[in-house]
């Protein structure tokens, strides 16, 4: 228990030290938002049904954006090799790093994307379903990410990483969608927040042992 | 391969010519004879790969690996072909090219699990390891293959529910039933047979550097 | 036989997506064999610039 907040304490500092890092995803999330009323027109009427959608594809691209860091310095340096050897189980490793990734990219992620959704006026029903799908998505976005960061860190072509997660995050953002769909009509939303909640607990105990495995793979 | 041809022949023109007009669709229904048999393959080639993949994490067995990286893209040609002959058969009978029901955009995903497996697969210089991440890429996405499945009883869709299951019987005429089932065969024999020509010079690659291939190399040269 | 093309109306929307399966399975089949060849004459290639060294 001690060795799992020490990783998530390291990894914490390491993301700190450059702290103008950590604005990156926001910045990129609110721009992308920006983009799409300048894109399309910003007639009222044509962007309120979008908005739903447009606040969560956003949050999606801008957390597989930051993604890659999890591994990717740890691998080079060779951190994570001294860790297999170490006592402590991958799988462990895996959890604390990916913990500490959702801190990081996941919570700033949930409390800027509700400070936008108030801003294009979304409902208070809808905000408020917009708050639990992105809680309960945003970890499995940085669980079923790591399965995929692990197959591609280091591998040139920036491109594949996002090629490999955006099939796995398309039901996550099926759900997510079917949920705010309903909450804006003002309808139950227990049913698809449910589903969301099984995908959790499902990459929660799954994924991080597929990371481990891949993360031996690529090390060995 | 020769079976394979005799098998298309015969379900085409049982398909074509001889099965009844479908009292609601007319002649256009006919594209299930390629339509329902690409799905299938496309999810019975996406569990092949799958099975293998576990073979190869757990025992390590090549034969596993050439066999999963040589059927990716078959698996991938029949979810195209699937969602292709499907979209082309929407557009008479739904009057759209496509909607975004539950079944649709599963196998879509699909196609997109076969295409982020295959380019995985493809960005490894070693292709042992390569065989290794695609393995779990492959586990990690099995999950679609019941959503797929049970689409159409989970969420109403427009696509129509199965018509064809184990224990009962089908609820499709007797003379459509059969070219169905032949083409299905003839789907099959192909796959295999196409298969294990892929898995040819797969094995050329994998084993460049043994003695056998050596001879067959010198064996070829000499003779041409 | 013109009623056979036709499909009762439906004629281009059949033989389109007959076409296109039509294609793939020919591309399939052919692809893996020219794929062989290739292989072939690549490893021997490689196999007499070892010879020659």
């Amino acid at each position: 228990m001690y060795t799992f907040f020490t990783i998530v304490r390291r990894d914490l500092l390491i993301a700190f030290r450059n702290r103008y890092e950590l604005i990156n995803p926001l910045m990129f999330f609110i721009m992308v938002i920006v983009l799409f009323p300048l894109a399309i027109g910003s007639d009222r009427q044509m962007l309120q049904p979008l908005t739903a959608g447009m606040i969560w594809v956003t949050a999606l691209l801008a957390s597989t954006l930051s993604l890659e860091a999890i591994f990717r310095s740890d691998f080079e340096d060779g951190s994570i090799e001294q860790f297999t050897l170490a006592n402590y189980p991958l799988v462990g490793l895996v959890l604390a790093k990916v913990f500490a990734h959702w801190l990081i990219t996941g919570v700033p992620l949930i409390l800027v994307a509700l400070l936008v959704g108030g801003f294009l006026a979304l409902n208070d029903a809808a905000l408020f379903c917009l708050l639990l799908t992105l809680l309960l998505g945003t970890p499995i976005l940085s669980l079923i990410g790591a399965i995929a960061v692990a197959l591609t860190i280091g591998l040139r072509g920036g491109m594949l990483l996002s090629l490999l997660i955006l099939p796995l995050y398309m039901p996550v953002l099926i759900f997510a969608m079917l949920a705010m769909n309903n909450a804006s009509d003002g309808l139950s939303i227990a049913a698809e927040l449910y589903f969301l909640a099984g995908i959790l607990v499902l990459a929660l105990t799954l994924s991080p042992i597929a990371t481990a495995a891949a993360l031996r793979i690529r090390l060995s | 391969m020769w079976f394979a041809l005799l098998c298309f022949v015969t379900g085409l023109y049982g398909g074509l010519v001889m099965a009844p007009a479908d009292y609601q669709q007319g002649d256009s229904f006919r594209i299930i004879y390629i339509h329902v048999p690409s799905a299938w393959m496309s999810l019975f080639v996406y569990m092949v790969i799958a099975v293998n993949s576990a073979i190869v994490l757990i025992w390590r067995v090549k034969i596993s690996e050439v066999i999963a990286r040589s059927s990716a893209a078959l698996g991938a040609s029949f979810t195209f072909l699937a969602l292709a002959t499907g979209s082309i058969w929407g557009k008479p009978m739904w009057g759209t090219w496509w909607v975004w029901d539950a079944r649709l955009t599963s196998e879509l995903i699909l196609l997109f699990l076969y295409l982020g497996y295959i380019a995985l697969q493809s960005a490894f210089e070693d292709r042992r390891v390569a065989a290794r991440a695609g393995a779990i890429l492959a586990l990690v996405g099995v999950v679609n293959i019941p959503i797929i499945k049970y689409s159409v009883e989970w969420w109403s869709t427009l696509h129509q529910p199965a018509t064809i299951s184990k224990i009962g019987t089908p609820s499709i005429h007797i003379d459509m039933l059969i070219p169905l089932l032949l083409m299905t065969i003839a789907f099959m024999c192909y796959f295999f047979s196409v298969l294990l020509v892929r898995c040819r010079s797969e094995i050329l690659e994998y084993e460049s550097n043994t003695a056998w291939v050596k001879d067959l190399l010198t064996n070829k040269g000499s003779a041409a | 036989m013109s009623d056979f093309l036709n499909m009762g109306g439906y004629g281009p929307y059949v033989w389109s997506a007959y076409g296109v399966w039509l294609l793939v399975m020919v591309i399939n089949y052919v692809q893996p064999r020219w794929r062989e060849k290739k292989v072939f004459s690549e490893l021997a290639r490689r196999y007499k610039l070892k010879q020659q060294s």
